[in-house]
């Protein structure tokens, strides 16, 4: 910059302006002096009007783990859902039809009131209300994983004694010739007064196979009463079918059978006149009427399906 | 400016003294000087008082962020653990489900629910034709289903019409659910081929199966009389068992119940309270086991229950009576 110049009316001459070292200085000072009061006013309306930066940062931060809270929050209840969904149908379902009582919710929830107290130092309600549902989720699962293994065991408890009722017609339809229905009383020609049946006589050529009608123990297997060659099997839960004047029994007292198990040849021993199964059905050493142990509309095919089970799967007992 | 005095400047051209007059230019130079000064102090002093100062809110949300950080860890690996373990629980579920009822119910059930919204949806969003062909087009429909409808109502009015006579017994008709509330998920068995329990062998299941509570009221499905009703311990059959004549050749049977309210030829209003469920005779879990026999055969209840019951809950029924699966006799 040119110099400048002043008029210094005593001496009438133009003067160039000299600026002292001191002069520089207090000018320097004062221009600092200046923009700092400008800074500090600055900030002091900005502090009036805006938060700290690290409050804002906080604020940033503390936003987006809201969000993720949110997700985890979203998460949880699902899961809740999920599993609520689970026990409605392990009590209403599975313990209805397994006639086993449904869980209480206090049963549910076992262990949820001891735990809390983890809980209650934490200041912050989102967290303690997700950091408790998640407890009682954990819990609850706990229960519903012993309750699905105590389902389980009752099912394969039940399925036992499904498979041993005795439920089918221990003859193949195809090989029978006749059926007499007669239960109870009936007069026999043959010996000229009246007798009690307890059983079904199935008519069948000589040797047809006679099956098991459920799975059981053979409690009897003999010959030489009025029942000719008979064998007797216990099905366990109060249920015994006895097979008699058999031409010959292949299995042995003592053994275990599987429903649709051969276990002898129809005959013509004991008190019989002519070749047939006498088939009897006891319920708690009651004689019950056999018909109600079967279906007789079961089609052949589906009725050698189920001997063919019988008969293959008996080498893993 | 250290005095107001009046400055000059030589100007070489003119070979004079000049006065220097006030300059915008001078001015804004020296305003933008400070204001940038004072910016730079107070971008200064702001990161100096953040450095300095802690404030309370700051303080807080500093601690609820680590907090919230810290949570979120154990509350993840939590909840990852939790959904295993709930996946594996379902696959359990699953793996019951079809070892008691020998298919997979549930399975099919939500398949056969999550098709029926996909054609609804498909209904709604069809493959960007312009709106007015879509118009045109469901304008074609509509008369084609107004037609057909109106064809099948003159049909109808032509060979149904009742007689006053008639009115009596289709009023009897078991035309109501027989028990309260029936839901899709205890109809967990429904009429035709069904693999019996006890044998695994296909049979026909003559009616539906209906999964209660012991000691769960059974009502009369209509109008009728008592015509039948038996006791029976014996673990095989009906067990204890109702059956209504509701006239015109149609009786309604209410089987393995545990209790039995009613006796032989009494009058029963439909809705009636006839007995209490229970598992007596074949049954290899409670329930009701209802039959209607029209002329002597036995006909799908489902096809009567149309009282008190919405279409959709129908619906839900029929999807879930379709099911092939293990009946409890």
């Amino acid at each position: 910059m040119a110099l400048r110049y002043h008029y210094n009316s005593e001496t009438c001459r133009y003067e160039p302006l000299v600026v002292s070292p001191r002069l520089f200085i207090k000018r320097i000072i004062k221009f600092i002096g200046i923009s700092f009061l400008l800074g500090a006013g600055g900030l002091a309306y900005y502090n009036s009007q805006y938060p700290f930066l690290d409050e804002v940062k906080g604020l940033e931060e503390n936003v987006k783990l809201a969000l993720e809270w949110k997700s985890i929050d979203s998460q949880l209840n699902k899961t809740s859902q999920l599993l609520a969904d689970l026990e409605n149908s392990d009590d209403h379902n599975f313990r209805v039809i397994l006639e086993m009582d449904p869980l209480s919710s206090s049963q549910r929830e076992a262990g949820v009131g001891g735990r809390e107290k983890a809980s209650a130092e934490i200041d912050y309600p989102v967290i303690r209300s997700a950091m408790d549902l998640s407890e009682k989720i954990k819990n609850r699962l706990t229960v519903e994983i012993q309750s699905m293994a105590e389902l389980k065991k009752t099912l394969a408890a039940k399925q036992k004694e499904w498979a041993s009722r005795p439920a089918i017609q221990p003859l193949n339809n195809k090989n029978l010739t006749h059926l007499y229905l007669v239960f109870g009383q009936r007069f026999l020609p043959q010996d000229g007064y009246s007798r009690p049946h307890n059983g079904l006589d199935f008519v069948a050529p000589f040797n047809t196979p006679i099956y098991a009608a459920g799975d059981g123990l053979v409690v009897y297997a003999s010959g030489g009463t009025t029942y000719g060659n008979a064998v007797f099997v216990n099905h366990g839960h109060g249920f015994e079918t006895r097979y008699a004047h058999m031409s010959k029994y292949i299995v042995a007292v003592g053994q275990k059978i599987k429903r649709g198990q051969v276990l002898g040849y129809v005959g013509n021993t004991g008190h019989s006149f002519g070749n047939h199964l006498h088939y009897e059905v006891l319920y708690q050493s009651q004689f019950v009427n056999p018909i109600y142990f079967f279906q007789r509309d079961l089609n052949s095919s589906e009725f050698e399906k189920l001997i063919k089970q019988g008969n293959s799967s008996t080498s893993l007992d | 400016m250290p005095n107001r005095q009046p400055q000059f400047r030589y100007n070489r051209k003119s070979l004079r003294y000049e006065q220097v007059h006030f300059s915008f230019w001078r001015f804004g130079l020296s305003l933008f000087a400070y204001l940038s000064f004072g910016f730079l102090f107070f971008i200064g002093l702001n990161l100096l008082q953040n450095l300095m100062i802690e404030t309370n809110p700051e303080k807080a949300l500093g601690k609820e962020n680590k907090a919230l950080a810290e949570y979120k860890a154990v509350l993840t690996s939590q909840l990852t653990e939790s959904s295993e373990l709930l996946g594996q629980l379902r696959t359990e579920e699953t793996q019951l489900n079809e070892k008691l009822f020998e298919a997979p119910t549930e399975g099919t059930d939500e398949q056969s629910r999550s098709d029926f919204s996909i054609d609804q949806d498909r209904l709604i969003v069809t493959e960007g034709e312009p709106f007015e062909e879509q118009v045109v087009k469901m304008e074609g429909s509509m008369n084609l289903i107004y037609a057909k409808a109106k064809r099948y109502n003159q049909l109808l009015s032509d060979h149904l019409h009742v007689k006053k006579s008639d009115l009596p017994s289709l009023l009897n008709l078991p035309s109501v659910a027989p028990v309260k509330n029936l839901l899709a998920k205890n109809l967990v068995s429904g009429f035709g081929v069904r693999i019996n329990p006890f044998h695994k062998g296909n049979y026909h299941h003559d009616g539906v199966d209906i999964a209660l509570t012991k000691g769960t009221e059974v009502l009369a499905a209509g109008n009728g009389r008592v015509s039948s009703y038996s006791f029976s311990n014996l673990e095989a059959g009906y067990g204890n068992y109702i059956e209504i004549d509701h006239g015109n050749g149609i009786l309604t049977r209410y089987s393995h119940l545990e209790k039995i309210l009613v006796t032989w030829d009494q009058k029963i209003n439909q809705g009636q309270v006839i007995g209490l469920s229970g598992a007596s005779g074949g049954a290899v879990a409670p329930h009701l086991h209802y039959e209607v026999v029209k002329n002597g055969k036995s006909v799908d209840p489902l096809s009567y229950m149309v009282e008190g019951i919405n279409a959709a809950q129908h619906q839900q029924l029929a999807i879930k009576g379709k099911v092939q699966n293990q009946s409890l006799d």
